[in-house]
């Protein structure tokens, strides 16, 4: 018997019933489509960071305070920026400083309702090290990191209830009123900046009692130089304990936050695998029943001249056509759910082949099995019983 | 040669059933032979095991020449794919299929490409004449309709041997008639025809007669004009299911005799044959000498 006809044989049974064949690949497509949508979600989301890390850069590299041996905080000398941005491959270098103050919308807050917010003093080279911009209103210039003007992190904005930046739009930090000149777009990169309102460093010296020395540099690399930045930072920004810098890629910490997901992701390709099973389940009940009320066609086929072989040839095929009806069909609504998820998040749709391809495959092995023991047992009926039935 | 020829056959079922004892057969090429006999009689087992569905418990079965006890599942579908065809009382004819992918399926397990099977379904269907209702489906068919399109499907092959179980059982008297005709025409054609019936006027209406009874072949008559009673009493008592030829069953004098044209009925239940077409192409008488002296047994 030619594939075609076998083929042919095994479509037959499926087109004469087609509600029971779209409810057992509906089974399976659901399974599938639970595991193509979570594999999609995840590599799309990745493609997202990806996408989005091309845009900040990774040539971002951060010189912390660290701790001695005794556990207590080293801060960074006062010229470390300075220092940082004569190495040979830094195109940029900018800093921060932790002020011991807090930040409230207005002076009637109580003292202990911060927010978790933390107050820094940033350098106005900080906003063009970074790459980072403005939602709105302006950045700090020289002028206005004298006065009593602040730059709000996105979410210190939104924790603070400051929607808009200007002349009449003022908080109350450190026990004085300060203008609120812009406020930043989220910084993936100094995701510190986000919680933080940023006012000038001179200002901060001069009446919030900051001590000008930095807790955090920053520096911007020339992409193809960036090891060799990285292993000189430590002992340039302090020479004297070059092991009590902390140095660090902020765009490694992004990239490790995605690969933590991933254990997630496993969890959920698990539940989308028991789905899958449950749908071969449901094949193998249907593949069951076809063979137990097709008992007349199997004795005709008989009687026709079919061998044992070709009969279960037939209900095999036809199990693996279920199966992969309901695998192409699930292919299909995992990536339409992925690719809603996507458009909700902006992220960019991304279907690995790999999953596509292994679906199909999880398919086929699937209707295999499902379909071996019915496709057995028609081939086992004997002509005369199938018959009479 | 015979088509089929079956040599003190028993076939005893799980449990301890004897279907057919010690049964002895032949039907030569091109015979026409009607089987009777109450239900449970053992005569769709002897339809069986000479279609090669069912084999033999003890005995010999030889169809088209090949020991059927000696052959493979792959060597007995391909004996049933080329040489021998089906007919059913209940047509099994697949739900939404069109009579001519149900009559190519007849070749299907023959190794035909798809092609020359449809095409030949064609000619099959029309040979029965439904010609005009090839795309047509089950539900768009009569019964007697339906009946022939599995007809069509037997003969797609021309097989040598056609094995029809009841074939005008579920069919009113004029298209049973219609399928009896060309059952009749494809003997006359030179196929071996076994008809399975309980019609008696139809089986008087046959060359040859055959009557199994409790699992026995007990009756054969193998002339084509016969008196019923004497030829029908000839073995055991009448019992069960099938009683012979009484009066009020004989066939009206009006000679309505379901196989139409063939046989014709005579006032007093008697048949005449027409010998024109009760001969096989071969020249054989269609029953031979060994049946004749089964039927003495």
């Amino acid at each position: 018997m030619r594939p075609a006809d076998m083929f042919r044989v095994g479509a037959v049974g499926l087109r004469t019933r087609p509600l029971r064949v779209f409810l057992s690949a509906l089974g399976i497509a659901i399974g599938i489509a639970a595991m193509v949508a979570v594999v999609g979600i995840s590599a799309s989301g990745r493609a997202a960071l990806d996408r989005e890390l091309a845009a900040i850069g990774t040539n971002i590299l951060t010189a912390g305070e660290g701790k001695n041996f005794g556990g207590e905080r080293v801060a960074l000398p006062r010229d470390a920026p300075d220092m940082a941005g004569r190495i040979s491959g830094v195109e940029a270098a900018s800093a921060i400083g932790r002020v011991e103050a807090n930040v409230y919308r207005t002076d009637r807050i109580p003292a202990g309702e911060t927010n978790a917010l933390s107050v820094l003093a940033a350098r106005t080279d900080l906003l063009g090290t970074l790459g980072g911009s403005v939602a709105t209103g302006v950045w700090l210039t020289d002028a206005t990191a004298r006065g009593q003007a602040v730059v709000l992190g996105a979410r210190t904005a939104r924790l603070l209830g400051v929607h808009t930046a200007g002349p009449d739009t003022r908080v109350f930090l450190g026990g004085q009123w300060f203008t609120v000149a812009g406020i930043l777009a989220p910084q993936p990169l100094a995701p510190e900046l986000d919680t933080a309102a940023l006012v000038g460093w001179p200002v901060a010296e001069e009446t919030l009692g900051f001590d000008g020395h930095g807790t955090t540099v920053y520096v911007r690399t020339d992409p193809e130089r960036l090891s060799q930045v990285r292993a000189l930072l430590a002992r340039t920004v302090n020479p004297a304990g070059p092991n009590e810098v902390t140095v660090a890629r902020p765009s490694d910490a992004l990239a490790a936050r995605k690969a933590a997901d991933r254990t997630l992701t496993a969890l959920l390709l698990g539940l989308g695998g028991v789905a899958l099973l449950v749908g071969g389940v449901g094949v193998a009940n249907t593949m069951i029943i076809s063979v137990l009320e097709r008992r007349a066609e199997i004795g005709l086929r008989r009687a026709l001249g079919a061998t044992k072989g070709q009969v279960r040839g037939q209900f095999f095929t036809e199990s693996l056509l279920l199966s992969a009806l309901g695998g192409a069909g699930g292919v299909l609504l995992g990536v339409a759910v992925t690719g809603v998820y996507a458009a909700g998040q902006g992220w960019p749709l991304a279907v690995p082949w790999w999953a596509q391809v292994g679906a199909v495959g999880a398919t086929v092995v699937i209707g295999g099995t499902a379909g071996l023991y019915p496709a057995v047992r028609a081939a086992r009926l004997p002509p005369t019983e199938a018959l009479s039935a | 040669m015979s088509a089929v020829d079956m040599r003190n056959v028993s076939r005893v079922y799980p449990g301890g059933v004897t279907a057919l004892a010690d049964a002895t057969l032949t039907v030569e090429d091109g015979e026409l032979v009607a089987v009777v006999g109450p239900s449970g009689s053992g005569k769709s087992t002897l339809l069986h095991l000479a279609g090669t569905l069912d084999r033999p418990t003890s005995g010999t079965v030889h169809v088209a020449g090949q020991d059927v006890g000696r052959l493979s599942d792959r060597a007995l579908s391909q004996l049933r794919a080329r040489s021998i065809g089906f007919v059913f009382q209940q047509f099994h004819l697949g739900v939404g299929v069109t009579a001519l992918d149900a009559v190519a399926d007849g070749l299907l397990y023959a190794g035909v490409p798809r092609r020359r099977r449809r095409d030949a379904a064609a000619e099959a269907l029309e040979r029965v004449g439904l010609a005009h209702r090839l795309t047509h489906r089950p539900h768009q068919l009569s019964g007697g309709e339906r009946q022939r399109v599995a007809v069509a499907r037997a003969i797609v092959g021309s097989p040598r041997l056609l094995l029809a179980d009841e074939p005008t059982g579920n069919l009113d008297s004029s298209s049973g008639a219609d399928v009896v005709e060309l059952l009749t025409g494809l003997h006359r054609a030179g196929t071996a025809v076994v008809v399975i019936t309980h019609d008696r006027d139809l089986a008087r209406s046959f060359p040859r007669v055959v009557s199994v009874r409790d699992g026995r072949v007990s009756t054969t008559r193998p002339d084509g004009s016969f008196a019923a009673e004497s030829a029908l009493s000839d073995g055991e008592p009448p019992s069960g299911g099938w009683v012979p030829a009484s009066p009020d069953s004989r066939p009206a004098p009006d000679g309505n005799i379901p196989a139409s044209g063939h046989g014709r009925a005579a006032p007093g239940g008697h048949v005449l044959a027409a010998p024109e077409g009760r001969v096989p192409p071969d020249g054989h008488p269609p029953s031979g000498g060994r049946s004749a002296a089964e039927a003495a047994r």
